[in-house]
């Protein structure tokens, strides 16, 4: 008798299941867990019982919240209460026999850049941490999520965390995206399409030709911002391109035990067949640059677009939030986006600063200067060592843009690099909620390519217009 | 944990979307310990100036609503970053449940885990239950456990979801890091029928 079609995400589900509940939760085993440097209470939690880490050896902790962007090492983190958390998660590593990738080791960075830069995460397998981008790891082909730091504690003690089933949606594109445009407009055009909270409690599978000629570094982009429709989470079918760009990798197996997990690798994406609750499509080719224009990541037009009219809003709710946005940001219904005066470029975090997006906000700025302040921030160490290897951090320091150390920096502004209030910054991260980037802040969120282009031109510029022949 | 099976008190209305974490609990105090308590920083921005001054407008200030300990919440509440500092201000501020349009996949998880009932009872509901609210501030509620269901006055009965496991958990105040650790025999069952190390 034929088995009943899967898909990709009820294949990982269904070989995690450790227990279920009468809704359809289960109690899910969990390969990977990470830690970043937040609150400490996930140990307390254990230390207060007298129980020990379950498995460390399936467990990593970063430094990325908090790492300052200048200097690198502990003792340049000026704020006391920083260095506390740091240092706590430091000793609370080693007492645990936790591997810790800390500020000064050239593993560090933000651990949805580390942890497959570093072959930890691999696809099949289920992923947890106590930060709302795990999924970024679905771009591997794991199953990926944030939990609370409660739940993560009872990962720490057991290695199993209950999960609600989420429903399944799949996203297919067509076609190739266009010169210019990037995983980063793909996945802001979808977040425009069905709206914040509009995939909430979905694992969302991303599919098609489009997915399927997308680097490793865009498949995580992908994945990283499909966070922000409310997703549960976001993946994408393993193939080559995943199993070249893991083989070698310090964490991932070698070897026999390599060609082992990819024939079993094989056996993951989705049968034909399988059913998914939701199915949405899109043709890349359609696509150009995207911009965020409120405080909501749903809130986002082609770049050569205009913001809307809280008039034309589909409910009163809609035309509020608006109305919202739109004073929040400084700007009227109506105007361009582009032209407008930016005060801020921000290229960094979990979503666009792998050495890719690196490599295409440098191909924009190189020869050309910076009419504005900005900052490119390496998601990780090794990121920054490959990218100074080819010469990239002398293209931004030639423009007069800032190279600084890896972090998550000014995405959430915890470690004191912020935006400062009525500044307008393109930033290439994933939230432009009222004062992620620091209190005040208006953020634009958009490619690296069109946050280069910002840089360059001072105003919010359609990126293509610089690529058209060399003029400038 | 304080166990919840009846619940009779002052609901607050917040219809807000996408009222996210950052807006609950601010970045900025995320390095702060949980010792002193989160009440002042629920909502902190909307409920404080910059220069600590009382907005006299935003909900939770209004003296109608002073002591709510149910919130009533709009679409997608809580989604944004997975800081459990959230739950932990809604908590220390006072609430003991929040019934939502919907949720943040994360928060509403990590809620119950930490004794705050989460429910989301759609659209249609949640608006009917503010409108309530807001003719009548200071209204008090019913959340019924056991019966899995909320009592509005002049409004009647509206049931929520919530699974077997959550419920009990919630209904006796159990720890969810003892129930966890029940499930050790099924937990090791699994450890020696896979490569854990090496999944494939
Ligand atoms: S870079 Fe931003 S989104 Fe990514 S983990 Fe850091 S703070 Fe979160």
């Amino acid at each position: 008798m034929r088995e009943t079609p899967r898909t990709l995400f009820e294949k990982i589900w269904d070989a995690h299941t450790v227990a279920t509940d009468d809704d359809g939760s289960a109690l899910l085993y969990i390969d990977r867990h990470y830690l970043q440097d937040g609150s400490p209470r996930k140990f307390t939690l254990l230390e207060d019982r007298g129980l020990q880490v379950r498995r460390p050896d399936l467990t990593f902790a970063v430094h990325d919240h908090y790492a300052p962007t200048l200097g690198g090492r502990l003792s340049d983190v000026s704020d006391a209460a920083a260095r506390q958390v740091l240092t706590d998660l430091s000793r609370h590593a080693r007492e645990n026999g936790i591997e810790i990738f800390e500020l000064g080791d050239r593993r560090q960075g933000i651990i949805h850049v580390v942890g497959p830069e570093l072959g930890i995460s691999l696809p099949g397998t289920t992923i947890i941490a106590s930060d709302s981008h795990t999924p970024t790891h679905g771009g591997l082909g794991a199953f990926a999520i944030g939990a609370g730091a409660g739940e993560c504690a009872g990962v720490l003690a057991t290695q199993c965390c209950w999960v609600a089933r989420p429903k399944t949606m799949r996203v297919s594109v067509d076609g190739r995206l266009p010169p210019g445009t990037s995983a980063k407009d793909l996945a802001l055009a979808v977040l425009g399409r069905i709206g914040a909270g509009g995939a909430s409690g979905h694992a969302v599978e991303f599919a098609g030709p489009a997915i399927a000629a997308l680097g490793v570094s865009g498949r995580l982009t992908l994945c990283n911002m499909i966070v922000e429709s409310g997703a549960r989470t976001g993946l994408i079918a393993p193939d080559d391109t995943i199993y070249t760009y893991l083989e070698g990798r310090p964490y991932a197996p070698a070897s026999a035990a390599f060609d082992r997990a990819v024939a079993g690798w094989r056996r993951l994406p989705t049968d034909p067949g399988a059913v998914f609750d939701r199915e949405i499509s899109l043709d890349a080719a359609t696509l150009g640059p995207m911009i965020s224009w409120g405080t909501s990541p749903d809130q986002v037009v082609p770049v050569g677009g205009r913001v809307p009219d809280p008039a034309a809003a589909a409910s009163a709710e809609q035309a509020a939030a608006w109305r919202a946005a739109l004073g929040y940001m400084g700007l009227a219904p109506g105007d361009a986006l582009e032209g407008l005066k930016v005060d801020r470029v921000f290229i960094g975090s979990c979503t666009n600063a792998r050495l890719e997006d690196l490599r295409e906000a440098a191909a924009v700025v190189r020869g050309r200067t910076a009419k504005t302040r900005a900052w490119v921030v390496p998601g990780s160490t090794a990121v920054r060592a490959a990218a100074e290897a080819e010469g990239l951090h002398t293209v931004f320091k030639d423009a007069g843009i800032e190279w600084r150390q890896s972090s998550c920096s000014m995405c959430v502004a915890q470690n004191g690099d912020k935006v400062e209030p009525g500044e307008r910054c393109i930033s290439t991260t994933n939230r432009n909620f009222v004062g992620r980037q620091g209190a005040g802040a208006r953020t634009h969120l958009a490619s690296p390519a069109l946050a280069a282009a910002a840089a360059v031109t001072g105003v919010i510029t359609d990126v293509r217009r610089l690529m058209e022949g060399a003029s400038r | 944990m304080t166990p919840i099976d009846r619940l009779t008190a002052r609901a607050v209305p917040l219809p807000a979307a996408n009222m996210d974490t950052d807006q609950i609990f601010p970045a900025r105090y995320m390095s702060r310990p949980r010792s002193g308590g989160f009440a002042d920083l629920a909502f902190r921005d909307h409920r404080f100036t910059a220069d600590g001054a009382t907005k006299p407008d935003f909900v939770l200030n209004q003296p109608a609503y002073a002591g709510a300990r149910i919130l009533v919440a709009g679409k997608n509440f809580a989604c944004g970053s997975a800081r459990e500092q959230a739950v932990h201000a809604l908590l220390d501020y006072g609430f003991r449940a929040v019934i939502a349009e919907s949720l943040g996949d994360i928060f509403a998880s990590s809620a119950p885990e930490n004794g705050l009932l989460a429910v989301a009872v759609g659209p249609e509901a949640a608006q009917a239950i503010q409108q309530r609210l807001a003719a009548e501030p200071g209204l008090a509620l019913t959340v019924d456990l056991e019966r899995r269901s909320i009592e509005v006055p002049g409004l009647g009965m509206i049931a929520f979801a919530i699974s077997e496991r959550r419920r009990e958990m919630l209904m006796h105040g159990l720890d969810p890091l003892s129930q966890l650790l029940l499930m050790e025999p099924r937990i090791a069952a699994y450890e020696a029928a896979h490569d854990t190390a090496m999944p494939d």
